[in-house]
């Protein structure tokens, strides 16, 4: 499974989060970059809390439970536990189970969402982050996959050199605002495991946006 | 289902919510504040085919263990007895057609076992013995 490096749009004190931003990222990538675009993707991000029902109920259950369906992998659903360090992959009918055992229930849910691009050996997914329900925007997010290697060590070099290049882009128009780069934790989680795999896709989006 | 539709029904007819899991589930579902209630080994063998409907037939035996996860000690909760179950898959649209494969596939083993739903007991078909005998006899003359 290649690497996959995330960036978050943040943006400067006093600007806010608009559209108009997403939508010249798309446009950068495809004149400056030289992208393809290559169709959708969608990834959700659920929140979990406990259903108490009572005061008997124990009080440390877990406030960090999320659940993620992943754009690449559709017939799966990953279930994580931060606090815990824990990932569970499952088929994706594992949400009706938990909807029956109703144990948890899903609080909020967050939709990214947006357009992907071939460039060479890249893939690159810009899209927006609100909630499922609404059309609020709450954030922009890009996703930068090299294909040929599935070693986090052997294509850093690479993906930083793309994240320069791209971040020298966004500074010569001046937006109000950069991309800042999430720092994946996978060494600190799994040091025995230096290939990638799907499970550490999952931790991505709970790395990426932590609350 | 539940009502007097499905009482008279011969065969019982519920919802199933299958997934695969990945190896720590288990400790997933403890950091969740699940606690575990029992622990059953099922063994034996189950049996595909299609008769109407797409039915698995399972002979297994349970057995339970003296230590957590300990296969190897498990031992037989009903000893001698198996456990022989009859299942199809349905969706709403086609489960009537299942339920009359199920029932007729039942009725086409009564010589050997009877078979209800669960939680009811039919006892021991009294033709048993003679139709396993007559099974058997029937087997070992074709394979001569």
């Amino acid at each position: 499974m290649p690497v996959k490096w995330l960036m978050h749009w943040q943006p400067h004190q006093g600007a806010t989060l608009n559209s108009q931003i997403l939508t010249e990222a798309c446009q950068c990538v495809e004149s400056q970059l030289g992208g393809a675009k290559d169709g959708r993707w969608k990834t959700a991000l659920t929140f979990y809390r406990p259903m108490l029902r009572d005061a008997s109920t124990p009080g440390d259950l877990p406030r960090d439970f999320l659940g993620i369906a992943l754009h690449d992998h559709p017939g799966s659903y990953f279930f994580l536990l931060r606090a815990h360090r824990l990932i569970l992959q499952a088929d994706s009918s594992i949400q009706s189970l938990m909807e029956k055992l109703q144990s948890y229930k899903a609080r909020v849910v967050l939709n990214f969402e947006g357009f992907q691009y071939r460039l060479g050996d890249f893939q690159v997914r810009v899209g927006k982050c609100g909630p499922s329900l609404s059309e609020a925007l709450r954030g922009i997010m890009m996703e930068v996959e090299y294909l040929p290697l599935s070693s986090i060590e052997k294509s850093r070099q690479i993906l930083e050199d793309f994240f320069d290049i791209w971040q020298d882009i966004v500074n010569r128009r001046h937006w109000p605002g950069h991309f800042i780069l999430i720092e994946t934790k996978f060494c600190r989680l799994w040091p025995s495991r230096p290939l990638y795999s799907s499970t550490y896709s999952g931790t991505i989006c709970q790395v990426a946006w932590p609350n | 289902m539940r009502g007097a539709g499905a009482e008279q029904m011969s065969v019982l007819v519920r919802t199933i919510v299958e997934s695969k899991v990945g190896h720590n589930v288990l400790r997933f579902f403890y950091s969740l504040g699940y606690k575990l209630d029992h622990e059953l080994l099922k063994e034996g063998f189950a049996f595909r085919f299609q008769r109407g409907a797409q039915i698995t037939v399972t002979v297994t035996s349970a057995n339970r263990m003296p230590k957590l996860h300990a296969t190897d000690e498990a031992v037989p909760v009903t000893p001698g007895i198996q456990l022989v179950e009859i299942t199809a898959p349905a969706a709403a649209e086609n489960y009537n057609e299942v339920v009359s494969a199920v029932s007729s596939f039942s009725e086409y083993l009564a010589p050997l076992l009877h078979l209800s739903k669960p939680g009811i007991s039919a006892g021991t078909a009294p033709t048993a013995a003679a139709a396993a005998s007559s099974l058997m006899s029937n087997s070992r003359a074709k394979t001569l």
